[in-house]
């Protein structure tokens, strides 16, 4: 029996389907990265799992336990750490972690101890008397996670803890993960950032406009990526004629354009790669750089729904 | 319930650390009721210590025949000291004085006066007013008792007959009519000291509630509240603790407000502390309920801070609370919740008997209760959702 269940669940709001007859199960002790573009439906499929969402149809159950049946009983397995941070700006960052602590139950000695070493987790053990007013992002950050582990969870939903902070920080969140997992949690990870996800994730399931589209360990999904790869170009000056003719060439299947820098996704990028240079050198665009790159799940996702992850 | 009491003492905590709400609610009362107590201690209508002083009137007398009955009304020592009578020929002759502000009110008896009352037909008196509005009234007033008595008079000779006027010896003097009394049981009238500590503490313990409205969307807007739901706690009990600990801040400062300006400014807060105690529960009462009412009805917190702020100082400015009122905006007054509270606090420190004050304590309660009622039927119908 996998320790997460998700079985058909519907969530409806209003004439919108947000989540549509999901199905996912998630192991114990593995680290699930959710991905999907904005909107995808992967807040309110946390949102769901945490019992904060009621579920339209079908069911979830965590630890054997059903979200509907037993929400407490699930509640206290769980360690969320939401989006946005979620933390009193006035109130020393220790008393922060002990004021969720003692709602989760903890108390005596078990609370300090467990106030202590969640800080320690975090690097903010010298910070614990500072006020979080006076934090950087990453620091906030990194106390929202101690927030959210502090009484141990079996499992840790992390609901894209790296938005908007800076690269030591986001390395330091990413080492907790794979901390927390060693410890013996599992942990559910949303991103739209692959790399994070390809970093700390043992399996992926993607997911777009409230659908499974895919789901499996990296492995199995550079295989089924293996179908697509890229060209990087870095060239001047980027005119729409040179986009359009890009975008009309047979074997390319998406163009995306970044200032200087285009991408093209293309099934074999060896085979096109002289209609490429021919196409620049038409329109007397001057490449500075260019790249071909092996499949990965970015490429995969362009292929299964279209889409980038950034969309 | 452990859920409570820890979200009731953080919040505790957290309200009384921010040096905002110690300025604001605790120390700016202080310093409101000091100024307003110290710049209005003299204005009489502010229930000064002495009785406010009624200059006599000058009436202007005309009657073309002697009337015993004016005569011996007017004479009475009591109608003397508010009533400097000078006779004028004829009616228009004291119009003129009037005119001229050498008489302030004028009484004009037609011919045969005293013959038309004493055998009860109808007998006619012209009053004509000043310009002055306050001294129209005190001579009025000093009048009334002998329109009253010839109205009366002539009432039962229209009804019974002429042979009825047989049992009226004669028309009242007023002095026999009229106790001198003063406000309160025991003779003392509230200072200016005394009428705002009362205003001061209604107003300032609703604020109470603005700090009640700010956490509840506060922890909404900074996303501690999805965390919380996240958690095995029940959101009653959430809930609970919040509004109990803005209860506990209202009270602390209902506290503050009575012992500082007892000591302070010798405030006498009418030692009935039971009932004054009654009084502030009412009030914290009626404000967690506005408070709750407000909030659930709004989506942000600029917005429930505007709304509970606009309704906070109409209904203090609407009861009285600045300036007292008289008239149609006292009338509007009564519909404020002010108006109760101040009133019962008032009336202790008057040392009115206890039926007063409780009249005035029931009907704070009718409103506290109804409002509390309000407003957990809005709470059961929104919920405290997290976004």
């Amino acid at each position: 029996m996998s320790f997460v269940e998700i079985k058909d669940v519907v969530k409806r709001y209003g004439s919108r389907i947000s989540v549509d007859h999901l199905n996912l199960n998630i192991e114990e002790g593995e680290v699930l990265g959710l991905l999907g573009p904005n909107g995808a439906g992967k807040s309110t499929t946390i949102g769901m799992i945490c019992g904060l969402i009621g579920i339209d149809s079908g069911g979830i159950r965590v630890g054997g336990l059903s979200v509907k049946e037993s929400p407490m009983e699930v509640k206290r397995m769980l360690g969320l750490v939401p989006q946005d941070l979620a933390l009193y700006e006035k109130l020393p960052a220790e008393e922060n972690v002990m004021f969720f602590a003692r709602l989760h139950g903890l108390r005596g000695s078990l609370l300090k101890q467990s106030v202590k070493e969640a800080l320690e987790f975090v690097g903010l053990e010298d910070k614990a008397r500072e006020l979080p007013a006076t934090f950087s992002g990453g620091m906030k950050r990194r106390l929202n996670i101690a927030c959210a582990i502090m009484h141990r969870p079996k499992l840790v939903i992390m609901d894209e803890p790296t938005v908007g902070i800076d690269p030591q920080s986001r390395n330091h969140i990413l080492e907790a993960v794979r901390e927390l997992n060693r410890a013996g949690s599992t942990v559910i990870y949303t991103s739209h950032y692959m790399e994070e996800v390809e970093a700390v994730s043992s399996r992926v399931a993607i997911i777009d406009r409230g659908h499974l589209i895919a789901s499996g360990t990296q492995s199995e999904l550079r295989e089924r990526a293996a179908q697509q790869e890229r060209i990087l170009l870095q060239v001047t000056p980027v005119t729409e004629e040179l986009l359009k003719e890009l975008k009309e060439h047979p074997r390319i299947e998406a163009v995306e354009a970044d200032g200087d820098r285009i991408t093209l996704y293309l099934s074999s990028a060896q085979r096109s790669l002289q209609d490429v240079l021919f196409i620049c050198a038409r329109h007397e665009a001057l490449i500075g750089s260019l790249e071909c790159e092996a499949p990965n799940l970015e490429s995969l996702f362009l292929n299964l729904t279209g889409r980038t992850l950034r969309d | 319930m452990r859920t409570f009491y820890i979200v009731a003492l953080n919040q505790l905590k957290r309200t009384l650390r921010m040096r905002t709400v110690l300025i604001n609610m605790f120390l700016l009362p202080l310093i409101v009721i000091f100024l307003l107590g110290t710049a209005l201690g003299s204005v009489e209508d502010m229930g000064g210590a002495e009785d406010a002083k009624i200059d006599p009137v000058t009436l202007a007398l005309v009657k073309s025949e002697d009337s015993p009955l004016l005569d011996g009304y007017l004479s009475d020592e009591g109608v003397a000291r508010y009533l400097k009578v000078v006779e004028v020929p004829d009616r228009p002759q004291a119009q003129e004085n009037l005119r001229s502000g050498e008489v302030d009110y004028a009484l004009i008896a037609a011919p045969g006066f005293d013959r038309a009352v004493t055998s009860g037909r109808p007998a006619s008196l012209e009053l004509i007013r000043g310009s002055s509005h306050s001294e129209n009234r005190v001579a009025e007033n000093v009048l009334r008792p002998f329109i009253d008595a010839l109205n009366d008079r002539s009432a039962a000779a229209k009804l019974l007959g002429p042979q009825a006027l047989q049992t009226y010896e004669q028309l009242p003097a007023a002095s026999a009519q009229v106790q001198d009394g003063v406000l309160g049981a025991e003779g003392g009238n509230y200072t200016a000291f005394q009428y705002y500590a009362a205003a001061m503490l209604v107003m300032f313990m609703m604020y109470s509630g603005l700090s009640l409205s700010g956490s509840l969307h506060g922890e909404r807007e900074n996303r501690t509240l999805q965390r919380m739901y996240a958690m095995p706690i029940r959101p009653i009990h959430l809930f609970a603790g919040k509004v109990a600990a803005a209860g506990a801040v209202a009270g602390l400062q209902a506290l503050n407000i009575i012992l500082i300006s007892k000591w302070g400014f010798g405030v006498d807060w009418g030692g009935r502390p039971w009932m004054l105690a009654a009084v502030c529960l009412l009030m914290v009462v009626f404000t967690m309920g506005m408070a709750i009412t407000v909030t659930f009805l709004t989506t942000t917190q600029p917005q429930s801070a505007s709304i509970m702020q606009g309704l906070i100082v109409a209904m203090t400015f609407l009861s009285g609370g600045f300036v007292p009122f008289e008239g149609w905006i006292q009338k509007i007054g009564n519909f404020t919740v002010n108006r109760w509270a101040s009133e019962s606090i008032l009336r202790m420190m008057l040392h009115e008997p206890a039926g007063h004050i409780g009249a005035s304590i029931a009907i704070l309660a009718l409103v506290s209760a109804a409002l509390l009622a309000l407003a957990l039927t809005v709470y059961r119908r929104k919920g405290y959702a997290y976004e």
